[in-house]
C-alpha cells in the first residue's frame, strides 16, 4: 500500500501493487470497511487506486491514522492467510476425503418404503 | 523445513495472536508469530516448532502421519450431521396467557381456537418426525403457551408412543411453558411420560412482570415451578431467560433470583429480531447486551470462586466447541446451519419451517423459510430445491467474512438471523451483530482462560 493521500474533508486514496497483494487480498481487506466507506477500485496495469469515501460524515486526521494502521496490518495479515489458503489446500481437502469417505450410511430403506407407509 | 497445515488466525488483543486449526485446537502466540509461521521462521529447535507440529498447525512431513487421527477428529467435530435432523419442534398452538414486551412468537389471545394445531397436521407432523433418520430424537411443545393446547400434547405423545414400538427411536420430550396453567392432572401426565420443562424466567420479581407485562406472572411462574418440582422431579425443569431493555441493568439481580429460586444454571440469552422484538433499538441494544454478558459472567464466576457452582449456559457451548473434540447440539452455532440439518418446526398453520425463527418470520407474512406443508412427502420438503437454495448460504466455512475467520470452528452460520436483520440469508459480517457478538465473547473466553488458571478451572468443571 502506498501513495495514502487525504483527497477531501471525507475522502481518501490509496494504491496497492498487485503483485504484492492481489486482487483476492485487496477485496478481503476492502470488505471488513465497506461497511462504514464508499469503496472505488481502478486498475491501472498492476497498481490499483482505491479511492474511500466516509459513508457518513467527515474523516478526521486520527480516523486517518488509525485507517492506515489497520489497512497496513490487514494487507499483511489477509497476504499470510492467503500463503496458508494456498498451501494448504490440498491437504485440507484431503483431510475432508478421509474424514467424510465412510460415512455415506444414510439408509435409504429406512426412509423411502417408510414415506408411502405412514402417509 | 516444514509444511503448512490448514489453521486461521486472528488478532486477540495488541500483544496476541489466536492460531486455530482445523479442528478448533488452538494456540496464542505473540502478534506476528502466524505471518513467521507461513515464512517459515519457525525454528526446529524452538519450543513453538514442537507445539505447532503437536497441534497440527505444520508438519515435518507433506503428509501429517497422524492425517487419519486430525480426519477422525473432523469428522467428530461435524457428528451432528450423522443422523440429520433430531430436534422437532411442534407449535401446538399460538394462543398465550402471558403478554410479554417481548414476544418473538407474535402469539394470541388465549381464546383464539383457530390458532391451534389441526389434528389432521399434527399426525402428519408426527409421521414426518418418524420419517428423520436420526435415532434419537427431541419432540419438543411450543407455542404460544403449549399447555393452553394440552389436549393436543397428549394426544401427541401418546401417539408417539404407540408408533415408536414400530420405529423404536430414543425420545426425548420437551415442555416449553411459562408454568402459570399447569394444573396437577397435567402434571402427572408429564411424570408419567417423562416429560422434561423448559420454561421462562427472567429475574427477579419486578422484572419478570414487567417484561410479561402481568402483575402476577412471577408469582403465578414461581408457584407453578414449585408445583412442577414436587410432581415431576427437580431436576426435570429448567429455565430461560430473554434479556430485554429493561434486563440490561440487573446483572446480579437476575442471577440472585436464580439461586433464590433454586436454579443452578442461566442462559443469558439475548432478544432475537422476530415477533414484537423486532421493532427494538438494535444498534443500542447489542452494545449494551455484550457489557450485560460480561458483567453477568463475572458475578456468576465470583459465585463460583466462593463455592457456590452456578453455570452459565451460553458460555458453556462455547467451551465445549473450544476445549473438547466434541460437537454441540446447539443450532445456532453449528456449520452446516442448524435449520434443517438438526432443527425443524410443525407450526399449528399446517406448515413447515426450517427453524424455530422462520415460523416467527412467518407471523409477519414473509414465508421465505417455510420449506413445504405438512401434507408433502418427506423427500419434497427435506430435500427440495428451496432448502437447496438454503445450503447455498448455510456454511460458514464457505461464506465472506467467515471462511478466514480464526474463530470458525467455534461459531456457526445462520441465514435466518441474516435474513431477518439484514434481509438477505448470505448476511453482511462486517455489520452482523451475531458475527460481533460472538466474535467479542469467543475473545474474552479465551483471554480470561489464558490470564486466569482459576477461571479455566471453573470452565472445565462446566462442561464435564
Amino acid at each position: 500500500m502506498f501513495s495514502f493521500l487525504q483527497v477531501d474533508t471525507s475522502t481518501v486514496s490509496f494504491n496497492v501493487d498487485l503483485k504484492v497483494f492481489n486482487e483476492g487480498i485487496l477485496s478481503k481487506v476492502l470488505y471488513w470497511i465497506s461497511d462504514k466507506y464508499i469503496i472505488s477500485w481502478k486498475n491501472e496495469s498492476d497498481i490499483a487506486t482505491i479511492t474511500i469515501e466516509c459513508k457518513i460524515g467527515s474523516i478526521s486526521k486520527n480516523d486517518i491514522d488509525i485507517l492506515k494502521e489497520r489497512l497496513s496490518q490487514d494487507f499483511i495479515d489477509f497476504k499470510t492467510r492467503e500463503i496458508i489458503n494456498q498451501e494448504t489446500k490440498t491437504i485440507r481437502e484431503l483431510l475432508l476425503v478421509k474424514a467424510f469417505s465412510a460415512t455415506d450410511d444414510f439408509d435409504e430403506k429406512c426412509l423411502f418404503p417408510m414415506t408411502e407407509e405412514l402417509l | 523445513m516444514y509444511h503448512l497445515l490448514p489453521f486461521r488466525f486472528e488478532p486477540l488483543n495488541d500483544h496476541y495472536d489466536i492460531l486455530v486449526n482445523e479442528v478448533g485446537d488452538y494456540l496464542i502466540e505473540p502478534l506476528g508469530t502466524a505471518h513467521q509461521i507461513a515464512n517459515r521462521e519457525i525454528n526446529e529447535n524452538e519450543e513453538l516448532f514442537k507445539d505447532l507440529t503437536a497441534n497440527f498447525f505444520i508438519s515435518e512431513t507433506k503428509t501429517p502421519a497422524l492425517i487419519d487421527n486430525l480426519a477422525s477428529r473432523y469428522r467428530t467435530k461435524k457428528s451432528f450431521l450423522d443422523s440429520f435432523t433430531s430436534l422437532h419442534i411442534f407449535v401446538l398452538t399460538l394462543r398465550c396467557n402471558q403478554n410479554c414486551i417481548y414476544c418473538q412468537a407474535s402469539s394470541r389471545d388465549k381464546n383464539a381456537k383457530q390458532s391451534d394445531i389441526s389434528s389432521t397436521d399434527l399426525d402428519l407432523a408426527i409421521n414426518l418426525m418418524f420419517m428423520s433418520p436420526s435415532t434419537a430424537i427431541t419432540m419438543e411443545f411450543q407455542g404460544g403457551e403449549p399447555t393452553l393446547a394440552f389436549e393436543k400434547l397428549k394426544y401427541a405423545v401418546e401417539k408417539t408412543e404407540i408408533l415408536n414400538k414400530e420405529f423404536e427411536k430414543h425420545i426425548t420430550y420437551v415442555l416449553c411453558t411459562n408454568c402459570i396453567n399447569l394444573t396437577s392432572l397435567q402434571l402427572s401426565f408429564l411424570k408419567e411420560h417423562n416429560i422434561l420443562i423448559s420454561t421462562s424466567l427472567d429475574g427477579p420479581e419486578f422484572l419478570h412482570n414487567q417484561n410479561r407485562g402481568k402483575t402476577d406472572g412471577y408469582q403465578n411462574t414461581i408457584k407453578g415451578i414449585q408445583n412442577a418440582r414436587d410432581i415431576i422431579g427437580h431436576d426435570r425443569i429448567s429455565a430461560l431467560m430473554t434479556t430485554s431493555n429493561e434486563s440490561l441493568n440487573f446483572s446480579k439481580e437476575i442471577i440472585d433470583a436464580y439461586l433464590q429460586n433454586g436454579f443452578s444454571e442461566i442462559f443469558l440469552r439475548a432478544l432475537n429480531p422476530y415477533g414484537l422484538a423486532k421493532d427494538n433499538i438494535w444498534d443500542d441494544y447489542n452494545t449494551c447486551f455484550l457489557s450485560f454478558y460480561f458483567k453477568t459472567l463475572d458475578y456468576i464466576l465470583e459465585l463460583n470462586f466462593k463455592g457456590i457452582r452456578f453455570v452459565e449456559n451460553f458460555t458453556t457451548l462455547f467451551l465445549k466447541k473450544i476445549l473438547t473434540p466434541f460437537c454441540i447440539g446447539f443450532v445456532d452455532l453449528q456449520s452446516p446451519a442448524g435449520i434443517i440439518n438438526s432443527v425443524v418446526v410443525y407450526n399449528y398453520d399446517g406448515y413447515v419451517y426450517a427453524s424455530d425463527e422462520s415460523r416467527m418470520i412467518a407471523e409477519n407474512n414473509d414465508y421465505s423459510f417455510q420449506i413445504g406443508h405438512l401434507s408433502d412427502s418427506y423427500n419434497d420438503i427435506f430435500f427440495s430445491s428451496k432448502v437447496g437454495e438454503i445450503a447455498q448460504v448455510w456454511s460458514n466455512e464457505s461464506l465472506a467474512g467467515c471462511s478466514d475467520c480464526a474463530f470458525q470452528a467455534y461459531c456457526g452460520a445462520d441465514p435466518v438471523r441474516n435474513y431477518s436483520t439484514q434481509g438477505d440469508p448470505y448476511g453482511y459480517r462486517p455489520k452482523s451483530f451475531f458475527c460481533k457478538r460472538n466474535k467479542a465473547i469467543i475473545k474474552h473466553l479465551l483471554l480470561l482462560m489464558d490470564e486466569h488458571p482459576e477461571v479455566l478451572k471453573v470452565f472445565k468443571s462446566w462442561i464435564k
